[in-house]
């Protein structure tokens, strides 16, 4: 089944672009203790962000014309694998040249594309994704707030909530009703480009579990949008929206979130002096599994690389990958308890906290698990 | 010719000599001795053999589609053990005699050596040949030569992970694994969707498809990691066999498991052919270890490596 997803190796010319990601990914990781180093995906460091953009490292996928590498996924693929393997903190130009670029690319006007492209591929322009809103999560379809059109534009008025770095983001982009009342569900929804820093805007932190606050409350009172804020066509939000989540569910990197942990392990096990039979086992099977999420991965990538929309491979690099990384912390605790003769150094039991805290998230953001399942599922027939 | 187009001649071939009812013939123990001379005459059991030796020089990558296809219609001969050992004996500068061979390897199971002739032993990496006296001795059922082939001083088998014949075996039954999952998978697709029950298609419950979408996810893994532990253009390396051996291990019980759940009672009759694979995945899970042992292998092996996971597995398993 399935087969012309299938084992793909890196090609050259895509390898190069190791030594400089993994360089500048081992700067700034040299200061970090492991458990800022755990936070990857959520480390915000708009100053490392800037530094990937002048070395040509942020939108590797995007148009040369607007300041991008122009290179294919495998690029990114090298590029993006180094960044997460080390703990580098990506979270600030993440979204914006992963989801926003491309939304922008597909739907925007040439305009639109001029304005906010060029920085995003920079470094400096960072985006939040406005979908959820309270009582609103999966079901988008049911969003409340509204942006009517008048002379100048559009105002804005509403709610969303659980937007990911929305207190250090320049822009949002927003899924909102233009026309039509909630009973029409997704029709008369569209998108529009948010200013965070226009009037009537008010960003609340949430702070999570870990006591980190990357997400955010957004209210929107009376925000006045210029009629160039609308992106695509006026109702085909729902559309727009279903190709910008495929974006985040094809990526082929969500298998890394836990190696930084797995690494920090690995060199206490060293310290400790540990090479019994049991612990060879735990560690085998650990590196074994990653091997085989990466071969995956890497197939995914070719298939990107064909120009294909590999939703339904990637939704099984993920279900299988975010286990994957789920069980790191209890594996590796599940280790350490059993030895209590042993010192752990206080960094590495904290990244162990909070990767056990925080781990839940990772088969969360980009699709849960039974809506992955269901798109694999209908990719088999079955539905 | 092309790859697709050796793989689906192979195919063609072993579909018609490994129907049902030929698998069930050898396993009531009524063997056509027409099958393994069918089998020698069309040159596949030399695929992995040099051009030079008389072979068709194919590689262990290339060749490794044909193991999945082996797997695929639960071949229970040593055919891949044989395109494997002959290539060995090639290499060594050996005669490479006719009748099936089995690799010499210590092995709770091995499976199809009640068919064999021959068993081929490394030592020091020095490869031998040695003849199979007696295999009545053997449990037809699972071919468990446990005393036969695990008996160092008789056969001189090492115990060593690292040995080429222990590798390629394991990447061999991993192979056969995926192949196997793979056929075992579809049919329980095909299954749910014509069984009706309270009205509708058993495939249209959401539980149902979402075991199913989990199966199909260590479905494909199997097969993936098979092919990257098969990707170098020599015999595989520890790391390959380890990778491998631990996927297709985890898979092999999740797809039997999912599988069985979703036929019922039916999935449990001999007379219906899932068993037929079922079982010979549960068999070559076993052979030459499970994923805990080659884990193990592995895990020795990299523990005191200071090189960060990623760089390890890049340089060790995909370069």
């Amino acid at each position: 089944m399935f087969g012309s997803f299938s084992h793909a190796n890196i090609p050259q010319e895509d390898e190069r672009m190791r030594a400089k990601a993994a360089r500048l990914a081992a700067e700034v990781a040299a200061d970090m203790p492991l458990d800022l180093r755990a936070r990857s995906w959520m480390g915000f460091d708009a100053q490392f962000s800037q530094k990937l953009g002048e070395s040509g490292l942020v939108g590797l996928m995007l148009p040369e014309e607007y300041g991008g590498g122009e290179r294919g996924p495998f690029a990114r693929f090298v590029v993006v694998e180094e960044l997460l393997a080390a703990g580098a903190p990506v979270a600030a130009h993440w979204i914006a040249e992963r989801q926003s670029a491309p939304l922008l690319l597909k739907f925007g006007t040439p305009e639109q594309c001029q304005q906010y492209i060029p920085g995003i591929c920079r470094g400096e322009t960072f985006f939040c994704i406005g979908m959820s809103e309270p009582d609103v999560g999966s079901d988008l379809a049911g969003v409340k707030t509204s942006a009517v059109p008048t002379d100048k534009g559009w105002l804005l008025n509403g709610q969303k909530i659980w937007t990911t770095n929305a207190t250090k983001s320049h822009y949002m982009i927003a899924l909102v009703r233009t026309s039509g009342k909630p009973e029409d569900r997704h029709k008369g929804l569209s998108q529009v480009l948010v200013d965070l820093s226009l009037p009537g805007v008010e960003v609340r932190p949430i702070r999570d579990l870990a006591g980190d606050e990357h997400f955010a409350e957004v209210f929107f009172d009376n925000v006045e949008l210029g009629p160039d804020a609308l992106i695509g066509e006026e109702g085909g939000g729902w559309q727009q929206v279903v190709a910008e989540l495929a974006y985040e569910r094809s990526g082929p990197e969500r298998i890394y979130s836990s190696m930084v942990l797995l690494d920090g392990w690995r060199q206490h096990l060293i310290k400790a002096g540990r090479t019994d039979e049991a612990t060879a086992r735990t560690l085998g099977s650990l590196v074994a599994r990653v091997a085989s999420l990466r071969a995956m991965s890497l197939a995914c990538t070719a298939q990107l690389a064909a120009g294909e929309s590999p939703v339904v491979e990637a939704s099984m690099v993920k279900d299988l990958g975010t286990a994957y990384e789920q069980d790191i912390p209890l594996i590796v605790s599940d280790d350490l308890a059993t030895h209590p003769e042993e010192d752990v150094a206080p960094e590495l039991y904290k990244a162990l906290t909070y990767l056990e805290m925080v781990s839940p998230s990772f088969s969360l953001r980009g699709g849960t698990r039974e809506i992955l399942r269901g798109i694999i599922a209908r990719g088999m027939g079955l539905r | 010719m092309d790859d697709t187009g050796i793989l689906e001649m192979f195919d063609r071939m072993i579909a018609q000599l490994f129907d049902s009812a030929a698998l069930r013939r050898i396993e009531d123990g009524s063997t056509d001795p027409d099958i393994w001379a069918s089998l020698e005459a069309s040159g596949f059991l030399d695929a992995l053999v040099g051009e030079s030796d008389g072979g068709s020089g194919l590689s262990f990558a290339e060749t490794l589609p044909l193991f999945i296809a082996l797997g695929q219609r639960a071949v229970p001969f040593p055919v891949g053990e044989t395109i494997i050992a002959r290539a060995m004996l090639a290499q060594a500068g050996l005669d490479r005699p006719s009748g099936p061979i089995v690799l010499g390897i210590p092995s709770l199971v091995l499976p199809g050596a009640q068919h064999a002739e021959y068993v081929l032993t490394e030592t020091s990496g020095k490869v031998e040949l040695h003849r199979l006296a007696d295999t009545k001795n053997l449990d037809a059922e699972n071919g468990a030569p446990h005393d036969l082939l695990t008996n160092k001083g008789a056969m001189g088998a090492e115990e060593d992970a690292t040995t080429r014949l222990a590798t390629s075996a394991a990447v061999l039954f991993a192979a056969l694994i995926a192949g196997a999952s793979d056929n075992v998978l579809q049919m329980s697709v095909d299954y749910a969707l014509q069984r009706s029950q309270f009205g509708k298609a058993i495939a249209r419950q959401q539980i149902l498809q979402q075991n199913l979408a989990v199966a199909v996810e260590h479905v494909v893994e199997a097969r993936i990691a098979c092919e990257t532990a098969a990707h170098h253009d020599q015999w595989p390396r520890l790391t390959d066999a380890a990778c491998a051996k631990v996927a297709t291990s985890r898979t092999a019980t999740v797809v039997t498991r999912t599988a069985h759940a979703l036929h019922g009672a039916i999935g449990i009759s001999g007379e219906y052919d899932l068993n037929l694979y079922t079982r010979r995945i549960h068999a070559w899970r076993l052979a030459g270890g499970t994923q805990s042992y080659w884990a193990g292998e592995m895990g020795k092996n990299i523990i005191s490596d200071p090189r960060p996971t990623l760089a390890l597995m890049r340089e060790e398993m995909f370069s």
